[in-house]
């Protein structure tokens, strides 16, 4: 009698333990894939000169240059500094020498432009025409280029 | 005969627990060999992440079990990252899906994806492999 009782005992915690097991076996599901996550290249604004100040006159002060300024990435961009290059009478008879940069020309800008769309600003105190200009220089387009730099927003 | 019946008795208290654990051990073999799959998980592939722009990746889950379950976790992990643009640039989210997936049905749940603010110009045209994951109960 005493030893059924020890081997029914031996029994039923060997079966609590065998369901444990069971149980726990069944009850999560797992599983794994993949995937990719892929970054952008920030691309280069465009700009192009859109008007350059018409009251420009020899020897008289620096006039304002105008732009336009498109941004083709999917995210802001803020320009921070600007730069002046070549310069340009428009293919006229005047002389491209007697057109300058005025040494106080503004180095830096704060000019955001909204992603995927165009701004147009100008820069004041920019191009100059030497006091020597004759009057092939009268109603001349003059032009310089413009090169910024920004970051995103 | 009372001689031979108490080793009897002594042997079957040794041999029973014995049997019985092996029988459990062969049960929960058996139990692993009948236990379903599991999930199928698949993530897909998001392309022009810039930095600071929240974007979503979608994954997708089936349940390939008998049994419906529930969807616990999805999480994603980025495997390798290229030199000059740690993992940790890239941040992803985890998401725990409401209700319960049938057997054979699948559900397509979507990962907040992250490119970091600060993320350097080295970071510019990578691709970061993920490894998905998604964790179920019944």
């Amino acid at each position: 009698m005493r030893m059924r009782s020890r081997l029914a005992v031996l029994v039923s915690g060997t079966a609590v333990v065998a369901t444990a097991g069971v149980a726990f076996a069944v009850w999560t599901v797992d599983g794994a894939g993949s995937g990719s996550a892929t970054t952008g290249t920030a691309q280069d604004l465009t700009v192009v000169a859109s008007a350059v100040d018409s009251g420009i006159w020899p020897g008289g002060p620096a006039g304002a240059v105008g732009f336009k300024v498109t941004n083709p990435n999917p995210f802001p961009v803020k320009l921070t500094s600007v730069s002046y290059g070549a310069l340009g009478t428009g293919g006229s008879s005047c002389p491209v020498d007697q057109v300058s940069v005025d040494p106080s020309a503004p180095a830096a800008v704060d000019l955001v432009v909204p992603a995927g769309q165009t701004v147009t600003s100008s820069i004041a105190g920019v191009l100059r025409l030497a006091s020597s200009a004759t009057d092939s220089c009268q109603g001349v387009p003059l032009s310089v280029a413009l090169s910024f730099a920004g970051a995103q927003q | 005969m009372t001689r031979t019946a108490r080793p009897a008795r002594l042997a079957a208290i040794v041999l029973v627990p014995v049997l019985l654990l092996a029988a459990v051990a062969a049960g929960a073999a058996g139990t692993h060999e009948r236990r379903p799959a599991g999930l199928a998980v698949q993530g897909s592939s998001v392309s022009g992440l810039v930095p600071g722009r929240a974007d979503r990746l979608t994954v997708t889950i089936r349940n390939k079990t008998r049994k419906p379950v529930r969807i616990t976790a999805v999480t994603a992990k980025v495997r390798t990252a290229p030199p000059g643009c740690p993992a940790s640039m890239l941040k992803v989210g985890s998401v725990k899906p409401a209700g319960r997936l049938r057997p054979g049905r699948s559900l397509a749940v979507r990962l907040p994806v992250q490119l970091v603010r600060t993320a350097p110009d080295a970071c510019q045209g990578v691709r970061f492999p993920l490894a998905v994951r998604a964790s179920a109960r019944r």
